[in-house]
């Protein structure tokens, strides 16, 4: 995915202990893609940086909780014990393995609830700004 | 069948001009009243700039909202399945995001297309302007990942429907092209319909409201050629290859596209008709009206039938119709192109304004599309099409002699006007068919107000008929055919009864799972239904022989599942298309009986329950009731005594009730426990308002006039406070007040939650915990506490109180506490500073930590373990708002 990064970003470096730096960085690029998609729907891509950020920082949030939604509601019964397991590893990599191993389609569901939250946000926004 | 020609292009041309020229006049025109076109201009340039200033604060608003009900959900869902420990975990790790990293690296990961060299007949040229790829048989050009992907890549590039239909060459086949899987591959058709997905979801598709709607046509008409190569395969034995798959998912796709691309179509065709509605002078707007309305019927709708007649060989009935009052010809058997050129050639006619046959041709619309709309499987058996003249309601009979009832009238037309005969029947079916994706659910809401829901649930609840819950929607302006809610909470009745309330709530909530009922049932592969109700509702396999039990939680049995199950096989197995199942249809059928019985004892049992526990709540407690019965005048502010066995609340007496009493009145309304209560059995707080109870150990007074205090003992509350110490809890303010809800229960005081005030409470932000020290107590006008106390926040070490507020930007103030920290920095003697950041992060309180003289940059972190940093810019610093906090 191309990276849309902008010059009016605020440099605000979040870093954790070393182990885990480059994949934060990753995860900034890719998610920060679909971000920016969000946000120039949302017409905000010129936004002074201070108030996008604070955006984007909701936004990751609602993602997080929504995605994590799926894993609850579609995860099978009899995997309930081992993703317990899988979880105390701490190892994303694996937990994300596991998912998308025991919950059938989960890449699609993970893209379908990443577009219907664009859609419910759009649409929320929009009767807001009618109001 | 012709898209384009000289006919059809001046048609559209002349509408639209129509319609231009009729505003242009009104805006322009010399008829008393009309505004400045200079003051509207200003007037919507300031209504945009509002927007956009008011827009960020809202959209993050939204988001919380959002983020606060999916959260809510997180809760019950990890409850229901035992995963508490499990969720809190995921979701500190931020186990979601990564997982959406991991997700969107993998599709990163697939090969890009190549250029369109071989693309077939399906796409002319790879540059259509969205930047999606010429499509070889993979996953890019239709499905989830191609939409998605084709979402990311849009980059706003917009091309007209016209452009669409000319790069998209398949749209420009006949029928009978199409037909020929050897002329145009099946995987052609699939991609092409995948492109027009990604166009659509990006509302990419611009262009005339009766281009659009021809759209419309031509999408269905792939959709529909798609169906037919659907339904060969399937007579064919053998194992179900890709190519099949992908067909499923694009049909299951194509029927959500079909309502988007009505609703993108009702969109602009309503801001027309508000325009023209808009226009001062009836007698103008008429004529307008008439002619855009017209104009779509014929262009767009009539078009439509047309072809969906011809596609599903109906034409021979309906041709009679369209040869009759349409065409005025005797045979439209040419096909499509000579149907066209005759409706074409008909344009003046109908243009004259013929009332009687746009009446017809607008009657004969809503049928067609409430068709659609409904399951795909039944399409092509409607008959029995009736429509009433006078109140425009449409009832078609379904092979199941299922009723389904279309009302046409539309709601709440603006000024008033009167239109002409049958207009508002498109518009009002247009709009619908926009609610469906505005999340009005579906026409149970009007403006946010769930009653009508309420009430359909109520009679589902009671075992209404389907006739009669057919008349309510009727009534009320639903249509069920085109209704999702509607068409899931009648076919899985049973089992979506059997679920928690909270999950019915979310069910309701969230019309997407609704889909996944529905949408399942309309699949022709039978476990589907099985798997869409086990996944929601945490039950494996039913089509093995015994669904496991570990579901969501107390309620939700097997005998529910079972029952919603049946259910829908039942209705399945009447369409036709569940003969796989049949063999299993006895032992559910046997279920269903236990399971109903098995049901009503514990909806029983539950609404027993919620209503004693209601009784409970209200006895001794202060109420004020919202609706006073007829006839009686007097206050609505009373303390229940008691609850009597008829039900009848027994309020307490006032000296001057007990005057009224003395001379035979009965100052009392006369309010029974029954009117008070929802279904269920809780308290319905729309109709009385429940004030906190009496304090326990003073002395219960009867209220005067509205305002009066009830006597408060504060002696038990002194002793608390005499034991001295602090007490642990989080900051929250419900209805002005702030409430501190303690972590652990104090001996003497009922409940978690104290009213609390103290100088300077206001400062310290709400959803932290903080320690607070009772200093003083008095009582509000109910008798309840309010506690004087010092509060501090504590970050596990030590304590901390508010220092200052700055607001955002570079104030003196501000920039004299920066320096401050980057002296303390320098000295050594940081991380006795905490900063709230209420627009940054709200939900953290971060430590500083130190300050970068040469990169003018300030750290801080978090309390996590181990802590996240945060370095934030001076100029960020002073641009953000932030609260201090300095260690007591």
């Amino acid at each position: 995915m191309e990276d849309d990064a902008t010059d009016q970003e605020v440099d605000t470096n979040s870093s954790k202990n070393s182990n885990q730096a480059t994949a934060d960085s990753d995860i900034t690029n890719t998610i920060k893609t679909y971000k920016g998609r969000l946000m120039e729907e949302l017409g905000f891509a010129n936004l002074a940086s201070v108030e996008k950020e604070g955006i984007e920082q909701k936004l990751e949030s609602l993602i997080n909780s929504r995605i994590i939604n799926l894993i609850l509601l579609y995860l099978p019964e009899d995997k309930v014990a081992d993703f317990e397991k899988i979880v105390e590893g701490e190892n994303q990599e694996d937990i994300y393995k596991f998912v998308s191993e025991n919950i059938p389609d989960m890449q699609d569901k993970i893209l379908q609830e990443l577009m219907n939250i664009r859609d419910e946000l759009l649409d929320k926004v929009k009767k807001n700004a009618s109001q | 069948m012709a898209t384009s020609g000289p006919a059809r292009t001046a048609y559209t041309t002349e509408t639209g001009r129509r319609v231009d020229d009729v505003i242009r006049r009104d805006a322009y025109g010399s008829q008393a009243g009309f505004d400045d076109p200079r003051d509207r201009a200003r007037i919507d340039t300031v209504a945009g700039d509002l927007e956009r200033r008011r827009s960020p604060e809202a959209a993050g608003a939204v988001i919380n909202e959002m983020d606060g009900d999916a959260q809510l959900l997180s809760r019950i869902l990890a409850e229901r399945r035992g995963l508490r420990g499990v969720a809190s975990r995921i979701k500190e790790m931020r186990t979601g995001i990564r997982a959406v990293d991991f997700c969107l690296r993998q599709i990163g990961k697939i090969p890009k297309i190549a250029a369109v060299g071989g693309a077939g007949l399906a796409i002319r040229s790879a540059a259509i302007g969205l930047g999606v790829p010429g499509p070889v048989a993979s996953a890019i050009g239709g499905g989830v990942v191609g939409g998605f992907t084709g979402w990311m890549r849009g980059r706003n590039r917009e091309q007209s429907a016209a452009t669409w239909m000319a790069n998209l060459r398949v749209l420009e086949l006949s029928a009978d092209e199409l037909a020929d899987p050897n002329l145009v591959p099946t995987e052609d058709i699939v991609t092409a319909l995948g492109v027009m997905r990604n166009a659509i979801r990006d509302g990419k598709v611009r262009g005339s409201v009766h281009t659009r709607l021809e759209m419309v046509s031509k999408y269905r008409l792939l959709r529909d050629t798609l169906q037919a190569r659907h339904v060969e395969q399937a007579r064919n034995p053998g194992e179900m290859n890709p190519v099949m798959q992908r067909i499923d998912q694009a049909l299951g796709d194509a029927v959500e596209d079909g309502q988007l691309i009505s609703e993108m179509a009702a969109t602009e065709m309503r801001e027309t008709y508000e325009k023209i509605i808009g226009l001062k002078n009836k007698k103008i707007a008429m004529s307008a009206l008439k002619g855009a309305v017209t104009g779509a019927a014929v262009g767009g709708a009539l078009g439509f039938l047309v072809n969906y007649a011809h596609q599903h060989g109906m034409l021979e009935g309906t041709s009679n119709w369209v040869k009759e009052h349409v065409l005025g010809i005797k045979d439209a058997h040419g096909g499509g192109d000579s149907v066209q050129d005759a409706l074409h050639a008909k344009r003046d006619t109908i243009l004259a304004g013929n009332q009687g046959l746009q009446d017809q041709i607008r009657a004969h619309d809503i049928n067609i599309n409430l068709h659609e709309s409904m399951d795909p499987v039944t399409q092509g058996h409607f008959h029995g099409v009736d429509v009433n003249p006078q109140t425009h309601i449409a009832s078609i009979n379904d092979p199941n002699g299922v009723n389904v009832i279309a009302n046409g009238n539309a709601e709440n037309l603006p000024y008033g006007t009167q239109l002409p005969g049958g207009t508002p029947e498109i518009m009002g079916h247009l709009t619908r068919l926009a609610d469906v994706q505005h999340g009005n659910l579906y026409g149970f809401t009007i403006n946010g107000d769930a009653t009508r829901l309420v009430h359909f649930n109520e009679m589902l609840q009671n075992g209404d008929s389907l006739r009669n819950l057919t008349d309510f929607a009727g009534q009320n302006n639903i249509d069920l055919g085109a209704n999702n809610i509607g068409r899931m909470l009648i076919d899985h009745r049973d089992a979506y009864f059997a679920l928690p309330p909270d999950i019915q709530n979310f069910v309701l909530s969230h019309p997407s799972v609704a889909s996944e009922f529905l949408s399942s049932s309309s699949r022709s592969i039978p476990d589907a239904i099985n798997a869409a109700i086990g996944k929601v509702m945490g039950v494996v396999g039913l089509s093995g022989q015994n669904a496991q039990l570990a579901g969501l939680g107390a309620g939700v049995g097997l005998a529910g599942i079972g029952a919603g199950v049946a259910h829908g096989v039942q209705r399945g197995a009447d369409r036709g298309i569940w003969g796989a199942l049949g063999e299993k249809r006895s032992a559910l059928h046997q279920e269903t009986a236990e399971a109903s019985s098995a049901r009503r004892q514990q909806n029983v049992e539950r609404q027993r329950e919620n209503r004693n526990q209601s009784q409970a709540e209200l006895t001794g407690s202060t109420v004020i009731l919202t609706n006073l019965p007829a006839g009686y005048a007097g206050r609505r502010e009373f303390v229940v005594e008691r609850v009597d066995p008829d039900g009848r609340l027994v309020f307490m007496n006032t000296s001057a009730d007990v005057a009224a009493r003395r001379l035979g009145n009965d100052p009392h309304p006369t309010i029974m426990l029954n009117n008070l209560l929802q279904p269920d059995g809780a308290i319905n707080r729309g109709e009385i308002t429940v004030t906190r109870r009496v304090a326990t150990g003073g002395t219960a007074a009867a209220p005067g006039a509205p305002g009066a205090g009830i006597e408060f003992d504060a002696a038990p509350y002194n002793e608390i406070i005499d034991r001295g110490g602090e007490y642990q809890g989080e900051l929250t303010r419900v209805a002005g007040k702030n409430i501190f809800r303690l972590s652990a229960p104090i001996a003497g005081i009922t409940g978690n939650d104290i009213e609390i005030k103290g100088a300077g409470l206001d400062n310290y932000p709400s959803g932290f915990n903080y320690n607070v020290q009772l200093k003083r107590v008095e009582g509000d006008n109910r008798g309840n506490p309010i506690f004087d106390v010092d509060i501090r926040y504590n970050d596990g070490a030590n304590n901390y109180e508010f220092g200052r507020s700055y607001p955002s930007g570079a104030a003196a103030t501000k920039k004299t506490f920066l320096t401050t920290l980057a002296q303390k920095s320098s000295l050594g003697a940081t991380r006795d500073i905490l900063v709230w950041f209420p627009s940054f992060r709200r939900d953290i309180i971060y430590r500083f930590v130190d300050h970068d003289a040469t990169a003018n940059t300030y750290r801080f972190e978090d309390n996590a373990v181990p802590p996240n940093e945060q370095v934030i810019p001076r100029a960020a610093m002073e641009a953000f708002e932030m609260r201090s906090f300095t260690q007591a």
